[in-house]
């Protein structure tokens, strides 16, 4: 095992030098992802509404076709809700090795243009293009040749911004959907924001909204003119950071994938097939949980001190709750028992749909092997168990207690990563 | 209470006191100092409920009696009074403890000496003497190797135990913090009353306070294990450490017998060379990377913001070539408790614990475990 994963190249002094001048950012946003993909290999789907839902017995709408948003079909909504908004909905299984695979393909398209693709989730990438553009002529053109090849390859379409930042490039990639291209020059960019509300802003979400409205703040225009001095006093540090984003301001660098800083925090969580209401099964789960956390926390050569717990129960309302240990822990059943301590503190009216475990404060602990034998023998037995799983696959051991459990499948996270820590073994 | 007393006296009271004090304070009178006056003896106290330290200096005594105040101010005060003065100190109402020296008069908030924990008095005579280089001497080899994490409360002190080798006897003190271990033997004759295979643990913070007592002078000092302390007396001074209340890990499991891979290297250049390459491992981890081969070592490290470094240093080996990584700052810490030239290395393979070792002396060593490489 390397110290260092080989994708740490030593890049520090180059992202430095693209900081320094004016840049060209392309976002490129897939129009209705995995809905589209499902379109493009069934050619019987073509033209429908059709909503995509995870393959597990009780599921939610992930993402549906633009036929069927008209309809109002949207994503978070159960299967039952999407049929009533739409009676001649088609639901669809979700095959995250399609969706992986076409990610991985369109990522490789990018990456002919340049080396600097930062992958936003697994429909969304920034590429930093300011060091290609001479050699492919130009931004637009850029631009439109990733449209045509994913077009051809994958048969689906995707829109695209193309701004001096990151900030302005994914505002713009969604102002023309589906399909659409987008480009803001420079000189653009203040007149673009001026009009533009601000919930329309990465970063801005409803409750920040509501909170800037009430001092009079409805575009960025008006965001951008208020007394920075004001918004810091109100939010700290963010308050900066609004009045730049407000003037399109952006000068956060594009982290190519490998080269993401350490994770803040590392967690899984699972709907369950059936609600559960008994300890058993519950402690089963979190066995299962534990152990899918604890191979990402031990792949990031971490270990973390907190532990969250997440319950959610068969009415959707949901707790949860953090504990912070006295010294870091890594191994399976370390942080299953400090969950389950976790657990037993919250007390359980309803049968339980979904639980989550995550693990935050993590410090970097690298490989130094314990010296007393007990730890010596657990760490290396870990160690080799994720070994066999790296070549065999995440199911193919587990604690003998989660083992039936370990086969169901999920819904691929949006926040899925083609390598790093966020890499969950797809099936 | 009063009494006058020159500031150099009781400013070296004070400042074996200042490593005491609790920091975090929970409980505010534990940052305090206890004076306490009978006759012309001052005596002074201080405490953390682990290690407290019990001292009497002479003064010119006017009216006896006790007080407490924050240690720290205490100290600071005197500290910028000018040498050679001599202090007037004056208990008032309410605990107020007036300080006049030359043209400056203090008042310092006090609390009442009565609510001041007390620092235990051994009940008996010294059990054993230590002589205070040899004592020190283990206490350096040793104390870097504890654990600074509070969970691991069984490893947060030094182990002493008595090694009955035949008719010799021998006082050895082991320490580990679960990644490396350091083990020194050193003859004893005399009886020291811990049962042979069954030690204590002593906390690190009394062995660091120790070993700034042995510092001061050449006189052994005297031991005196006492229900559940370690008491250290010299002349009128007494410093006592409440023991560890753990197991300690059976530590010769973990040594190891079957290293047949066996480098010589001088310390010195050794040392020098890891500083210099460690300087580039990667800031979270400090490895360094080994590759041995026949006469020659080669360090290397690199991180991934700042670059690479590798350097060869010139060794005695014979064996098969072999990488190994190590935690540099272990490595150092090691090195730099030695005081041999040359240094033994002796490895079995990349995952197992490896052996340092002085080449001549035979006392000590110390285990490490490698990192994954």
């Amino acid at each position: 095992m390397a110290l260092i994963p080989p994708t740490h190249s030593f890049t520090a002094p180059r992202r430095m030098a693209r900081l320094a001048g004016d840049r060209t950012i392309l976002h490129i946003d897939m129009d209705a992802f995995f809905a589209s993909i499902e379109q493009a290999v069934n050619p019987a789907l073509v033209g429908k509404p059709i909503a995509v839902i995870g393959s597990k017995k009780r599921t939610v709408i992930v993402t549906s076709s633009y036929e069927a948003r008209k309809k109002g079909v949207k994503t978070g909504m159960t299967a039952g809700e999407g049929m009533r908004a739409c009676p001649d909905l088609i639901l669809v299984p979700g095959n995250n090795r399609r969706y992986i695979d076409a990610s991985v393909r369109i990522l490789a398209i990018m990456r002919d243009y340049s080396p600097d693709v930062e992958v936003f989730s697994i429909d969304e990438a920034f590429v930093d293009v300011t060091g290609s553009l001479r050699l492919f002529g130009g931004a637009e053109r850029i631009a439109r040749e990733i449209k045509r090849r994913i077009s051809e390859d994958l048969n689906i379409t995707c829109s695209v911004g193309v701004a001096p930042n990151k900030l302005v490039a994914k505002l713009v990639s969604g102002l023309k959907k589906p399909d659409g291209l987008t480009i803001v020059t420079q000189d653009e960019v203040g007149p673009l924001m001026d009009g533009m509300p601000i919930e329309e802003i990465c970063g801005i979400g409803s409750r920040l909204g509501k909170v800037l409205k009430g001092l009079g703040i409805v575009t960025c225009g008006d965001l951008g003119r208020y007394p920075v001095s004001v918004l810091k006093g109100k939010f700290g540090v963010t308050g900066e950071r609004l009045h730049y984003m407000a003037l399109g301001v952006d000068e956060t660098p594009i982290v190519p994938i490998g080269q993401e800083d350490a994770a803040k925090s590392i967690g899984h969580s699972m709907t369950f097939p059936y609600d559960v209401d008994d300890q058993q099964g519950m402690h089963r789960y979190l066995l299962l949980l534990s152990a899918k956390v604890g191979r990402r926390v031990r792949k990031a050569h971490c270990s973390g001190r907190t532990i969250y717990l997440y319950v959610r129960f068969s009415d959707f309302t949901g707790l949860g709750r953090r504990h912070t240990l006295p010294k870091p822990i890594r191994l399976d059943l370390d942080i299953y028992h400090a969950a389950a301590d976790v657990l037993s503190t919250i007390e359980i009216p309803l049968p339980v749909r979904l639980l989550g475990v995550s693990m935050t404060n993590l410090v970097y602990s690298g490989s130094q092997l314990p010296l007393l034998s007990g730890e010596r023998r657990e760490f290396l037995l870990a160690h080799a168990v994720d070994d066999i799983k790296d070549r065999y696959g995440d199911d193919i051991l587990s604690q003998a207690e989660a083992s039936d459990w370990s086969q169901e499948a999920g819904v691929i996270s949006p926040a899925w990563r083609p390598q790093g820590t966020r890499r969950v073994d797809p099936k | 209470m009063e009494w006058n007393i020159e500031k150099e006296y009781i400013l070296r009271g004070l400042a074996r006191t200042q490593s005491i004090v609790e920091k975090k304070n929970t409980i505010q009178i534990l940052s305090n100092v206890l004076l306490k006056l009978t006759g012309n003896d001052l005596t002074i106290e201080a405490t953390d409920l682990e290690v407290g330290i019990s001292a009497t200096y002479e003064c010119e005594g006017i009216a006896p009696g006790g007080v407490t105040v924050d240690a720290k101010t205490l100290y600071e005060v005197v500290r910028q009074i000018p040498e050679g003065t001599v202090i007037h100190f004056l208990k008032k109402e309410n605990n107020w403890l007036e300080i006049s020296a030359g043209r400056s008069v203090f008042n310092l908030v006090g609390l009442a000496p009565e609510d001041f924990p007390e620092v235990p008095v051994p009940e008996g005579e010294s059990q054993w003497n230590m002589d205070p280089d040899l004592l020190n001497g283990m206490i350096e080899k040793t104390i870097f190797a504890v654990s600074q994490e509070d969970m691991r409360y069984n490893l947060s002190g030094v182990y002493i135990e008595i090694i009955q080798d035949g008719k010799a006897k021998k006082i050895r003190m082991v320490a580990t913090d679960g990644h490396r271990l350091s083990l020194i033997d050193s003859d004893f004759e005399g009886d020291i009353p811990i049962p042979a295979s069954q030690g204590v643990i002593v906390p690190k913070k009394g062995l660091s306070e120790l070993s700034k007592l042995l510092d001061e002078s050449e006189q052994a000092v005297g031991m005196r294990l006492e229900g559940n302390n370690l008491i250290v007396k010299r002349d009128c001074l007494t410093l006592v450490m409440r023991l560890v209340d753990g197991r300690f890990p059976d530590y010769r499991q973990v040594i190891p017998a079957g290293n047949d891979k066996e480098i010589s290297v001088s310390r010195e250049d050794f040392i020098k060379t890891i500083r210099r390459v460690s300087i580039l491992s990667y800031e979270r981890v400090k490895m360094v990377k080994f590759h041995i081969s026949p006469s020659i070592m080669e360090i290397t490290s690199e991180s991934p913001d700042m670059g690479t470094a590798r350097e060869e240093v010139t060794v005695q080996y014979e064996g098969p070539e072999m990488s190994i990584g190590f935690n540099s700052n272990y490595l150092l810490d090691i090195l730099g408790a030695m005081d041999d030239q040359e240094v033994v290395i002796r490895l079995l393979d990349e995952s197992s614990p490896g052996e340092i070792r002085p080449a001549k002396e035979k006392g000590y060593f110390f285990i490490i475990m490698p990192m994954k490489i």
